[in-house]
């Protein structure tokens, strides 16, 4: 399991106890950060989306790279592509057959996109650029442990398993990253991972 | 027109936290309540939030039960947010819009929310 560290000891302990100078973001911390549907407005989700948007940009602050990947990436495309249809036009199916022709003859439904898809692209320019790493798609395929995890963390995990040490880092609020392999942080702002980390004793706290 | 500088208003120049948010949403309603427009000016903020944009503008368009952005900028103008940040906030605008249409058709947005939106 991997050591648990929250954005606030990663910016006090960063090059006395390691060095870290970029991080890994995974999907669910892409859609809590953006907040695409603007989710955050409901009182409920509101310390679930700020949490994490103050934890991006203090790290952000401080220099540290939040890195994306081409899965995090095809993932937060989905999330958009689902929901902007499912939730815009009240179906509770997605059609692909349906969702291109609204975005062609729709003019309302095509705004909407264009909008979503401007702040898409600039997301994965700016704010969370993409980290390019050199992998071979075919180890990829033969290493998947499809009963532990999806194939969108089963890349991530991969990419950060080959990168220097001051990258080996993921912020993500799944506990599925919890339950991997210790070669990596894991950043969270998910008090159930950070309850079940004390109890276990990997919280960084506990640890160094 | 009445203009609030948001980073002296708020004493920071970091706009993310909610309660940040709400003090200033209540300012901005204070001042829409005595005139007709007011001008937001985000000069030498740092960083904004979705969350920050959602618990002001957004809850401003519920509120005023807005239905375009081009009545928002009537009676707020916005200055000083970069580019970036404008795109979010237009995207902000976009969802306020959205939920107050459901609101008028009497439905409920938690609901709809719950229902629609999948992970």
């Amino acid at each position: 399991m991997p050591i648990v560290i929250t954005a606030q000891e990663l910016i006090e302990h960063n090059n006395t106890k390691f060095s870290i100078e970029g991080f890994f973001i995974d999907t669910n911390i892409v859609i809590l950060a953006k907040d695409p549907f603007s989710e955050s407005i409901f009182p409920k989700n509101i310390n679930r989306f700020e949490s994490v948007q103050i934890a991006i940009e203090l790290l952000k602050s401080r220099g540290f790279i939040p890195y994306s990947t081409l899965p995090v990436i095809l993932e937060y495309f989905k999330h958009i592509q689902f929901n902007t249809y499912t939730l815009y036009l009240q179906k509770e199916k997605y059609n692909a057959k349906d969702f291109k022709n609204k975005k062609h003859n729709d003019l309302m439904f095509k705004e909407i996109w264009e909008n979503r898809m401007k702040q898409f692209k600039r997301t994965f320019k700016k704010t969370f650029p993409l980290f390019e790493a050199n992998e071979s798609y075919q180890n990829l395929l033969d290493e998947f442990n499809f009963v532990d995890l999806d194939f969108g963390d089963h890349l991530l995990i991969n990419i950060v398993s080959k990168v220097k040490q001051s990258l080996k880092i993921i912020f993500s609020n799944d506990i599925d990253f919890y339950s991997l392999s210790d070669d990596y942080f894991l950043i969270t702002t998910n008090k159930n991972i950070l309850n079940k980390a004390k109890a276990e004793r990997k919280l960084f706290s506990q640890k160094f | 027109m009445n203009t609030i500088k948001v980073v002296e208003f708020l004493n920071n120049s970091n706009l993310l936290s909610s309660t940040k948010a709400n003090l200033l949403y209540k300012q901005m309603l204070k001042y829409l309540n005595n005139s007709e427009s007011l001008i937001l000016d985000f000069s030498d903020y740092t960083s904004i939030s979705s969350s920050f944009l959602n618990s002001t503008i957004g809850q401003l368009i519920i509120e005023k039960q807005l239905d375009s952005k081009e009545k928002l900028f009537k009676i707020v103008k916005i200055i000083g947010l970069s580019e970036d940040d404008m795109d979010n906030l237009i995207l902000t605008v976009q969802n306020a819009i959205f939920k107050n249409n459901l609101l008028s058709q009497g439905q409920n947005i938690e609901d709809i929310y719950s229902n629609y939106i999948t992970y």
